[in-house]
């Protein structure tokens, strides 16, 4: 009875075991194949919020830029004169912050922008369409303009929750003021 | 597999059993995904795909799995269709993914799925397992997208993304010389959690006043048939004897 009952025991692990080995081991083909590289979804980005993109080059963040809202984490030019900028803007729900693609073209205006990462909010998945991202900037607004009217602006309505509005309002003007401050965009008869 | 339960399956996944509307699984995606049609499509095909092959692999393995460790050798092969979803979204379909957000990984502990593996597909054969699958995973992405499109219109003014109507015409931008409209009537209530809550309740109400009498109907269909059956064979009996 008892080697009965163990032996049991011992089929019913081997059975898991063994269904958890070839699953496992599916998975492991399948990230094989459908594994992307940072620069491919880099580029799939840059085409959604700043169509015509060609990476010429990533410059170096300029040190000296210090916001205390927020950080410039990347900066990559297009051929063109414009800019791919990857910022984190601080001041989200319980601390957290978001990480997003802002783009901006020569002329200084705001082509798109997109969520990378965020750190503890939830509901920043309802953020989607241009339509709700035109609340927190609209699309071609200016860099000069940004930063004059939409900094401390807070669209609470948007996400349901006043603090992811705060994080990705700050992230798009720290995009806005190192455009202006730094790369010399928007500024009048500059560029 | 015998004639007619191709039908039966198709509307108990759709109609009679419809897991959001009848059964009240999943509610969690239900409320927290519907502010957007577009994402109730995704959410939608992400489940289906998962509850098809969960159901087939399930149900192959029904006779080997012990009944000891059954749910989670059903969490094991549930989760990693999961993850082969989110892999393949992550790589071809960004957005998509970036939407569905901690939703996606929750599927794995969606009851509808762990529901059907362990309530039909673990007792019933491959191919009806499949379109159990099927068909629920269509009934939900119905009324997903339904509720999708009556928040997101109400809420926004916009279906898929789209604007259905604009702001009043309030001058012209001077900059760009386009026509520049002012903020358009919306319900922005039916956006928020507790629109969310309202919507699901009227969604069942309404649906389960269709269906209770469309059952009633049917009902009593079956019952004058029934009599007027009975009627016929005393008739004949009454004759013979006479």
């Amino acid at each position: 009875m008892k080697k009965s009952l163990f032996v049991q025991s011992l089929k019913t692990v081997f059975i898991l075991v063994a269904i958890c080995l070839v699953c496992g081991a599916l998975l492991a083909l399948a990230n094989d194949l459908f594994f992307v590289d940072d620069a491919t979804k880099f580029a799939q980005t840059a085409q959604s919020i700043y169509p015509g993109f060609v990476v010429d080059q990533t410059l170096e963040v300029d040190s000296s830029f210090k916001l205390n809202y927020g950080t410039v984490n990347s900066v990559t030019k297009s051929k063109d004169g414009g800019y791919i900028l990857d910022v984190t803007g601080t001041g989200g729900y319980n601390n957290g912050t978001v990480t997003l693609y802002v783009g901006v073209n020569a002329k200084g205006h705001i082509t798109g922008w997109s969520i990378k990462d965020n750190v503890g909010q939830s509901f920043i998945s309802k953020i989607t369409s241009n339509h709700q991202k035109s609340w927190y900037i609209p699309i071609n607004d200016s860099v000069e303009h940004t930063v004059a009217d939409t900094y401390d602006m807070e669209y609470s309505t948007a996400a349901g929750a006043t603090f992811t509005s705060t994080a990705i309002n700050h992230a798009i003007n720290v995009a806005a003021k190192y455009c202006h401050d730094i790369l010399g965009l928007g500024a009048k008869g500059v560029k | 597999m015998k004639k007619g339960r191709l039908k039966e399956i198709a509307l108990d996944g759709v109609i009679r059993q419809n897991p959001t509307f009848r059964l009240v699984l999943g509610t969690c995606p239900t409320l927290a995904l519907t502010t957007a049609a577009a994402s109730c499509l995704g959410m939608g095909a992400a489940v289906t795909f998962v509850l098809i092959c969960s159901n087939v692999i399930i149900s192959l393995l029904r006779n080997v799995i012990p009944d000891k460790v059954r749910i989670p050798c059903f969490i094991v092969i549930i989760a990693s269709f999961v993850t082969l979803v989110r892999m393949f979204m992550q790589a071809y379909i960004p957005d998509l993914y970036a939407t569905l957000g901690v939703f996606l990984p929750l599927i794995v502990v969606n009851c509808i799925i762990l529901g059907r593996a362990e309530g039909f597909a673990s007792h019933n054969p491959v191919g009806e397992s499949a379109l159990d699958g099927l068909f629920m995973g269509i009934g939900f992405t119905l009324a997903l997208t339904a509720m999708g499109i009556f928040r997101e219109v109400l809420a926004y003014g916009t279906i898929f993304g789209s604007d259905l109507w604009t702001g009043p015409v309030i001058g012209v931008d001077p900059q760009t010389g386009a026509t520049a409209y002012g903020p358009k009537f919306t319900i922005g209530f039916f956006g928020s959690n507790a629109g969310a809550f309202l919507t699901y309740a009227l969604f069942i109400a309404v649906f389960s006043a269709i269906y209770n009498a469309v059952e009633r109907k049917a009902h009593k269909k079956a019952a004058r048939k029934a009599s007027l059956a009975a009627a016929a064979v005393a008739v004949e009996e009454v004759q013979n004897a006479q």
